[in-house]
């Protein structure tokens, strides 16, 4: 038996200064936003952020896309 | 009794400011000594599956999990030296260095199943954050300010719980396993919070220590935790609770 749902990747973005560009620090596969949310903040806590999100990989919109 | 006598009879000196009542101090030692064994033992149980996890994501998150009970027990036991008792229970490092445990027994072994994990996610951590929030406004500043750290902690633990949750009890052989540890812990867990006016947390209300008495704290957990076991198909009907069983010093049941 699984012990988890189905998972999908959400990427994270963070800043550590408000100053600072957005940067793309990483990915969590996560069943749902709440997780994605958790396991983003305790897996990349590297640095003390002032701000982070994560954003489900599927809602991002591609625009240009180089082979 | 002179004034004299009555000074030399009394448990609790003068310069120790928190309370004077002694039954409140016996309570306030009790107090710290339960909820650090408790943080501690929790965050031990935790640690015993960070290899077992479903992921490496909610592994590592229950890694911080643990660290963080860890680290809340190591913030109360400094305050047991503080008491003006002699022989107040010392602290845990390595969770063998005394005898008496004064930790639910639901925590003094090692766990089977990772449904234990997320019952005790679900229902031990929320149980001590609820005793926390009682304490939020306590006239004993360095427990106040303690405490205070602890409800912000526990906003990311409870989204970890209710994820696991969500995990375990989609299917019915999982829900099954789930019901089986809750309907294990959950007892233990309402009579934690000890019978109905129970003299020590009257004492320690009657001071001004902790906000809450027995039947508020546990009504506070049961609205804030049945609600999203009812909505994953789990039931909290426990019947009629053994206080028999019920050691009133170490808080667990025999």
């Amino acid at each position: 038996m699984k012990a988890e749902r189905d998972q999908e990747y959400y990427d994270v973005f963070a800043r550590r200064k408000a100053e600072e560009p957005l940067e793309h620090i990483g990915t969590v596969g996560a069943s749902e936003p709440s997780d994605a949310e958790v396991f983003a903040f305790k897996l990349y806590d590297q640095w003390k952020w002032t701000e982070q999100f994560v954003a489900r990989r599927a809602d991002i919109i591609e625009v240009v896309r180089t082979p | 009794m002179s004034s004299s006598e009555a000074d030399l009879d009394r448990v609790v000196p003068a310069e120790w400011s928190v309370t004077d009542d002694d039954e409140a101090l016996a309570a306030l030692v009790n107090l710290v000594v339960v909820l650090a064994d408790n943080k501690f033992f929790l965050g031990r149980r935790f640690s015993e599956w960070l290899s077992g996890g479903p992921s490496l994501e909610s592994a590592v998150a229950l890694a911080a999990i643990a660290q963080e009970e860890l680290g809340h027990a190591r913030a109360l036991y400094p305050l047991l030296e503080e008491m003006p008792l002699v022989d107040t229970p010392g602290p845990l490092q390595r969770g063998a260095e005394r005898e008496r445990k004064y930790c639910l027994s639901c925590l003094g072994a090692p766990w089977e199943w990772w449904a234990d994990v997320v019952a005790a996610l679900i229902l031990v951590d929320p149980a001590l954050t609820i005793l926390f929030r009682a304490l939020e406004d306590s006239r004993y500043d360095d427990l106040r300010q303690r405490a205070a750290r602890v409800p912000s902690e526990e906003v990311f633990h409870r989204k970890y719980a209710e994820g696991r949750l969500r995990d375990l009890a989609r299917t019915e052989q999982g829900r099954e396993t789930l019901q089986r540890r809750i309907d294990w812990m959950l007892p233990e867990v309402l009579m934690w919070f000890g019978p109905s006016e129970e003299p020590g947390v009257a004492a320690l209300k009657s001071e001004g220590l902790i906000k809450l008495d027995n039947d508020e704290m546990r009504e506070a957990f049961q609205e804030d935790v049945f609600s999203i076991l009812e909505e994953n198909g789990l039931s909290v009907e426990v019947g009629e609770l053994p206080w028999k069983r019920w050691n009133s010093l170490q808080r667990r049941v025999e």
